[in-house]
């Protein structure tokens, strides 16, 4: 909350805040009303890349370590990544936080909490299928630039944590 | 005859590949579902979509996977979906359309998982480019006119068949068959992406 707050304050008079250090494999849930208060709006001022995965969807799982090292070449610049999961909220522990911690993933994760998956695909972007994996770029201001539902290379993350500083297209 | 006619259907399967279109962006329920014509996996027998819904009611198109868990969550559910609805002039055909999954592996999945109505390999990914297909698995419900009549998820719970609240694609083909309109013609759920080239 403290750094929530002290970001939004660093936002508002023009400074990013500095990436803090990665929590632990601890896995939130989020309901689709909570997405983009919890999701997208902590990270107001910096560049956000936000990453739908799933531990059944193997080419997210296959992704994952091109994400972490584009995020590690952009260390110096103003871009966070947060991993949203879909998987079913019973697997939290059992599945994903394994997975995230076990391969050193360094991102927060949420995990979706909605009754019915539509619900959630909706509230994030009506014109997403629910395909993963599916990585949203969001500005500094938190207004969504582009998505892809391809797996991508760590040049393809670079290209998209640009895309979120607003250099290239 | 049939060589010729078999040209005539390969010729339009061609033309109609050749506009194909970006995943997403596929016809709108109402409107006109693309003909396609694509081979059995693993045979060398041919299916049209115009064949298929001169012989039945209703013809439900699902894009499958053979790796996807999600997609495979649904192996008894679609199976059964097909013999259920059979007799009332419901067809089935699946289509996979995933460049990193060949033709035999197509036929080895069916045969593990008891899958008996047809899987159509779509090689280039064309046909879920015609439909605008993004995931598996994806389902479309076409009448026998040819229009799209609902496009979407099978149920919205993919971990517990036992547990379904919406089964979407089944109320689909419940309302048609009665002659009503369907209350939900486009849902969503998760999937995994198809692997086109």
């Amino acid at each position: 909350m403290k750094a929530a707050a002290a970001a939004l304050v660093l936002a508002g008079i023009g400074l990013a805040p500095a990436r803090t250090a990665p929590p632990a494999a601890r896995v939130v849930p989020v309901t689709p009303a909570e997405f983009r208060s919890k999701v997208v709006a902590p990270h107001r001022g910096r560049a956000l890349v936000v990453n739908f995965w799933a531990t059944w969807c193997v080419p997210c799982r296959e992704e994952m370590p091109a994400l972490v090292a584009a995020y590690r070449r952009m260390a110096d610049r103003p871009v966070d990544v947060v991993l949203v999961s879909a998987d079913a909220l019973a697997e939290r522990d059992a599945a994903v936080s394994d997975f995230l911690r076990k391969a050193s993933i360094p991102f927060s994760c949420f995990i979706e909490n909605a009754r019915d998956p539509e619900d959630f695909i909706n509230a994030v972007e009506p014109a997403w299928g629910g395909e993963l994996p599916h990585t949203i770029v969001y500005d500094r201001e938190g207004k969504s630039l582009v998505a892809v539902s391809d797996a991508q290379t760590e040049d393809g993350f670079l290209r998209l944590m640009r895309r979120g500083l607003g250099e290239g297209m | 005859m049939k060589t010729a006619s078999r040209k005539i259907v390969f010729a339009l399967a061609a033309a109609l590949l050749c506009a194909g279109a970006a995943p997403g962006s596929g016809p709108a329920t109402g409107q006109p579902a693309p003909r396609f014509a694509l081979p059995v996996a693993g045979s060398t027998k041919t299916v049209s979509l115009g064949n298929e819904l001169a012989g039945h009611r209703l013809t439900v198109v699902i894009f499958i996977a053979t790796r996807c868990p999600y997609s495979n969550a649904y192996n008894a559910r679609m199976e059964a979906i097909a013999n259920d609805y059979a007799p009332r002039g419901v067809g089935v055909l699946g289509v996979n359309s995933n460049v990193t999954e060949s033709p035999a592996e197509v036929v080895a999945h069916a045969k593990t998982h008891g899958l008996t109505f047809p899987i159509l390999k779509d090689e280039n990914s064309a046909v879920a480019n015609l439909y605008g297909a993004a995931k598996t698995p994806e389902a479309y419900v076409i009448d026998a006119s040819g229009a799209l009549r609902y496009h979407g998820r099978i149920d919205e719970n993919f971990e517990d068949a036992s547990a379904v609240a919406s089964p979407d694609l089944k109320n689909a083909l419940d309302a048609l068959l009665a002659g009503k309109p369907v209350a939900r013609a486009e849902t969503k759920a998760f999937g995994c992406t198809i692997k086109r080239p």
